[in-house]
C-alpha cells in the first residue's frame, strides 16, 4: 500500500478502484506498489523530497475506450489522475503527479502514428509519439519533411505542444504549428476541435478554427480534459539549410545583441527559433565545474575567461539559421551579417569550423529536426546527481529587458550560490529566457537554496512584470498567484471553466494552479 | 582507443595488453552465484572506458559505445529489458539517468553504482553502492588496483550477482595517474531486474 493516498479516499476506497481499473486495462498495465516502477514516476529532478510528488498508483491504458473505463471509476469513486504523455518533462516535473497520493495515467501505450501527409505537411498522433519515433519514421518512409523537436528527443510531440515547448527550426512554436485535437472531457466524452468536428471533412488538419470559439487552447497547460490526438504541420525540406554561430566576448554585448536580432526576427529575415546562449549553458554540455574550480560553489568571474579560451566560446554564443534556395540565403545573411556582425568582437562560425563540438553539433541537428539528447550532459556539470529546474520568464526581445532580467537572475543566483546557466529563445516577438537552476539532487542544502532561490525570483521577476509561462510542479501555485490581473480575473475564470467541465475534480488537480471546487475549499 | 567495431565483439585488445594487470584481478564470484547474461555500455571517449570494455566485452552479451550524446543508451536499455539483461556500465552520470529512467519501469534497479572522482596531487576516489556481501572485496580490490582499476572493476562487476538494489556503500581513495584528459565524473553501474 502506498504511503500517501488522497485524504478523501480510504485505503480500501483505493483498493478496489485499482482493482477496478486492473480489469479494465490488465494487471500488467497498473503499478500499484512500492518499487522501481513505481519510483520510476517520481521527478527525478525534483528540488523537493523524493516523495513530495511520489504516486500512489500507475495506470496505462491503450486507447481512448479504455481512458472512457478508466474516467468511469475515477468519477465513481474521485480518483485524481495525473495525464501524462512520454513523462519526459523534465526540469518542470517530469511524469510526477502535482500532488502525492495522486494516481498517475500514462499514455505510453498510445503511441500510434496515425498519418503523415507528405502532401500537405503534417503528421496526426497520439499521446505517446516521441520526437525519435516521429523522425525515425519520417526517415523510413523516406518523406521530404522535418520535424521540430524539443531537446530532449525522448519527449512526446504532443506532450510539449500541450506544454507550449518550443523547438529550433521554423516551426518552433509547437502550439502555433499544432492543428487539431480530439479530447476526452471528464465525463467520458469525446470531441474534436475546428474542422475535425465536421464529419467527413479533410480539413481536420489544414484549418485550425473550424467554426465558432477556438478550444484548443484551453486544453494546453491545464486540467480540462486528456488530449488523445492531436495533428502537427510539418517543414517540407529545405532545397538549402545554412546554421551559423556568433560568439560575443563581452557579457555587455546582450543588449546590442539583443536589439539587432529584434528585427530581424519581426521581419522573418532569420525564420527559426534563434537562441542567444550563455557561456556556461554551452561550457556545462561538453565539460564540468570541477574542471574549472570548487564542483561545490558557483564558479567565480575569473574562470569565465579560462573557459572561453579552452571552448573557442563568447559570453554570449548566439545560434540561428536560413532555409530556402541558396541565393536567397546567400542574399539575406548580408542583412544578418551586417547587423549581427556589428557588435564588436563577434566572431562568426559555421559547420566546418566547429565540426565535432558537441556545442555546436546538438544545435545542428535541433535547427534542422534531427532529435537527440545531448543537452542532458548538462545535469554533469555540479557532480553527484545533477538535476536542474527551469526558470522561464518571458521577455520582450529588447534590449534593457533582456538585460534587467539577465541581471536580476544572475545576481540572486549567486546570491544562493549557484551558476547563471542561462539562454534567451529568440521567438517572433518575444523572449523565452530559460535560466536552469543546476544543483546535485543528493546534497540536502543545495536542494533548499534550489527552492528559496527560485521563489525569490519568481518575486522578483513578477515585481518587474516580467511572467513564467512555464514551471516545476512545486512553483505553480505560486507562478499562477502572480497573474493577478484585475483581482485574480483570469484563474477564477480558469475555476469556472474547471468546475463546469469536471465537477468531481478528477482530471490533474492542481495542474498550473487549476483546483477542482472540493479541493479549493479544503484549503480556504 | 579502441575502435567501434572491436566494441562489438570486444575483439582485438592487442594494443591494450599493458593496461591488463597481471593478476587478472577481480572479485572472484562464489560458486553459489549465477553468472547472468549481460549486455555493456561504455563512453568511449576516453581510456577509462576503453579499459573497461577491453575487460568486459569477451564475457559480454553485447557491448554499446555511447559518445557525447547519452541518448546512445536509450535503445541499448530498450533491448536490454525486453530481453530481461543485465546492463553494466561506466559512462557519465547523465547517461545513467537516462539508462535508469528506461529501465525502472521494468522493474529495474541499481544493484550496483561507484562514482570515481579523480582527485588533486593524483588521488582517485572510488564511492561505490552495492550488497554486502561483496562490497568490501570490491572497496579493497579497487584501492589496490591503481590505474588499473576499470579493469578491475569490470571483470569483478561481470561475475558478481545483480538481484537487488544496492544499499551498502563504501569509499576508498587510492593513487592513481590522472588521464590525460578528465571531462568530467565516471559512474559505473550494475542496472538488473530486481527481486520483488
Amino acid at each position: 500500500m502506498p504511503q500517501a493516498l488522497p485524504n478523501w479516499l480510504t485505503p480500501q476506497q483505493f483498493q478496489q478502484a485499482v482493482d477496478e481499473m486492473r480489469a479494465v486495462v490488465g494487471k500488467q498495465w497498473v503499478v500499484a506498489e512500492d518499487g522501481p516502477a513505481l519510483r520510476s514516476y517520481r521527478d527525478a529532478f525534483s528540488p523537493e523530497e523524493d516523495d513530495v510528488f511520489l504516486p500512489s498508483a500507475v495506470v496505462a491504458p491503450d486507447g481512448v475506450e479504455q481512458i472512457q473505463k478508466i474516467l468511469k471509476i475515477a468519477n465513481d469513486y474521485r480518483v485524481p489522475l495525473w495525464t501524462i504523455s512520454s513523462g519526459k518533462n523534465f526540469a518542470y516535473g517530469g511524469p510526477a503527479p502535482r500532488k502525492a497520493g495522486h494516481v498517475v495515467l500514462d499514455l505510453k501505450r498510445m503511441n500510434r502514428i496515425i498519418e503523415v501527409n507528405e502532401e500537405f505537411g503534417y503528421a496526426l498522433v497520439e499521446p505517446g509519439v516521441t520526437y525519435f519515433q516521429l523522425y525515425e519514421y519520417i526517415q523510413k518512409k523516406g518523406y521530404k519533411l522535418w520535424i521540430d523537436c524539443a531537446a530532449p528527443g525522448w519527449g512526446s510531440v504532443l506532450g510539449n505542444t500541450l506544454e507550449h515547448g518550443v523547438g529550433y527550426t521554423p516551426y518552433g512554436d509547437h502550439f502555433m504549428m499544432h492543428c487539431g485535437m480530439e479530447v476526452v472531457l471528464a465525463d467520458g466524452t469525446v470531441l474534436r476541435t475546428g474542422q475535425g468536428s465536421l464529419p467527413g471533412t479533410q480539413c481536420w488538419q489544414l484549418f485550425q478554427y473550424g467554426f465558432g470559439p477556438v478550444l484548443d487552447g484551453i486544453f494546453t497547460q491545464s486540467n480540462f480534459g486528456i488530449v488523445t490526438k492531436m495533428g502537427m504541420w510539418l517543414m517540407p525540406e529545405p532545397p538549402g539549410y545554412m546554421p551559423f554561430m556568433i560568439t560575443y566576448e563581452r557579457e555587455e554585448d546582450l543588449h546590442a545583441i539583443t536589439e539587432a536580432v529584434r528585427p530581424l526576427k519581426v521581419n522573418m529575415l532569420i525564420p527559426n527559433g534563434a537562441f542567444t546562449v550563455g557561456l556556461l549553458w554551452e561550457a556545462s554540455i561538453k565539460t564540468t565545474r570541477a574542471q574549472y574550480g570548487d564542483p561545490k560553489k558557483r564558479l567565480p568571474e575569473s574562470a569565465m575567461k579560462k573557459i572561453m579560451a579552452d571552448h573557442k566560446l563568447g559570453m554570449w554564443n548566439f545560434y540561428a539559421a536560413l532555409y530556402g534556395p541558396k541565393p536567397m540565403m546567400d542574399n539575406t545573411f548580408k542583412v544578418v551579417r551586417e547587423a549581427l556582425g556589428s557588435i564588436p568582437g563577434a566572431k562568426f562560425y559555421f559547420d566546418e569550423d566547429r565540426k565535432g563540438d558537441p556545442s555546436w553539433d546538438y544545435r545542428v541537428k535541433l535547427m534542422r529536426g534531427i532529435p537527440n539528447m545531448t543537452e542532458f550532459n548538462m545535469t554533469n556539470w555540479v557532480g553527484g546527481s545533477g538535476a536542474h529546474v527551469d526558470f522561464s520568464p518571458i521577455s520582450p526581445t529588447r534590449g534593457d529587458d533582456a538585460v534587467k532580467q539577465y541581471e536580476l537572475i544572475k545576481t540572486r543566483a549567486h546570491e544562493y550560490n549557484f551558476d547563471y546557466i542561462g539562454e534567451f529563445a529568440v521567438g517572433w516577438r518575444d523572449m523565452h529566457h530559460v535560466f536552469s537552476l543546476t544543483f546535485d539532487r543528493s546534497d540536502t542544502d543545495q536542494r533548499r537554496r534550489a527552492r528559496e532561490l527560485f521563489s525569490a525570483l519568481i518575486d522578483d521577476a513578477a515585481k518587474a512584470g516580467y511572467g513564467e509561462y512555464r514551471t516545476h510542479l512545486a512553483f505553480m501555485d505560486k507562478i499562477a498567484g502572480t497573474y493577478n490581473w484585475n483581482d485574480g480575473a483570469l484563474w477564477k475564470l480558469h475555476h469556472k471553466l474547471k468546475d463546469a467541465l469536471d465537477p468531481n475534480g478528477i482530471l490533474a488537480p492542481g495542474k498550473m494552479g487549476i483546483w477542482p471546487k472540493h479541493m479549493r475549499e479544503e484549503e480556504a | 582507443m579502441v575502435s567501434r567495431r572491436a566494441f562489438l565483439r570486444g575483439g582485438s585488445l592487442a594494443g591494450l595488453a599493458s593496461l591488463v594487470p597481471a593478476a587478472s584481478a577481480a572479485v572472484r564470484p562464489r560458486a553459489t552465484w549465477a553468472s547472468l547474461p549481460f549486455e555493456a555500455v561504455c563512453d568511449t571517449r576516453h581510456q577509462d572506458g576503453d579499459a573497461f570494455l577491453a575487460a568486459v566485452a569477451p564475457r559480454a552479451y553485447r557491448s554499446h559505445g555511447v559518445g557525447v550524446d547519452p541518448g546512445a543508451v536509450i535503445g541499448v536499455m530498450a533491448d536490454a529489458t525486453a530481453a530481461r539483461r543485465v546492463v553494466l556500465g561506466l559512462t557519465t552520470p547523465s547517461t545513467l539517468m537516462i539508462a535508469r529512467q528506461i529501465a525502472a519501469p521494468h522493474g529495474y534497479g541499481l544493484a550496483f553504482q561507484g562514482e570515481h572522482d579523480y582527485l588533486d596531487s593524483d588521488r582517485l576516489r572510488h564511492h561505490l553502492r552495492g550488497d554486502a556481501a561483496w562490497l568490501d572485496d570490491l572497496a579493497s580490490l579497487l584501492e589496490n588496483s591503481a590505474d588499473a582499476w576499470p579493469q578491475a572493476l569490470g571483470r569483478s562487476l561481470a561475475g558478481l550477482p545483480a538481484d537487488r538494489e544496492c544499499t551498502t556503500t563504501r569509499a576508498v581513495t587510492c593513487a592513481a595517474r590522472h588521464p590525460e584528459r578528465i571531462s568530467g565524473q565516471r559512474v559505473s553501474w550494475m542496472l538488473a531486474p530486481l527481486r520483488a
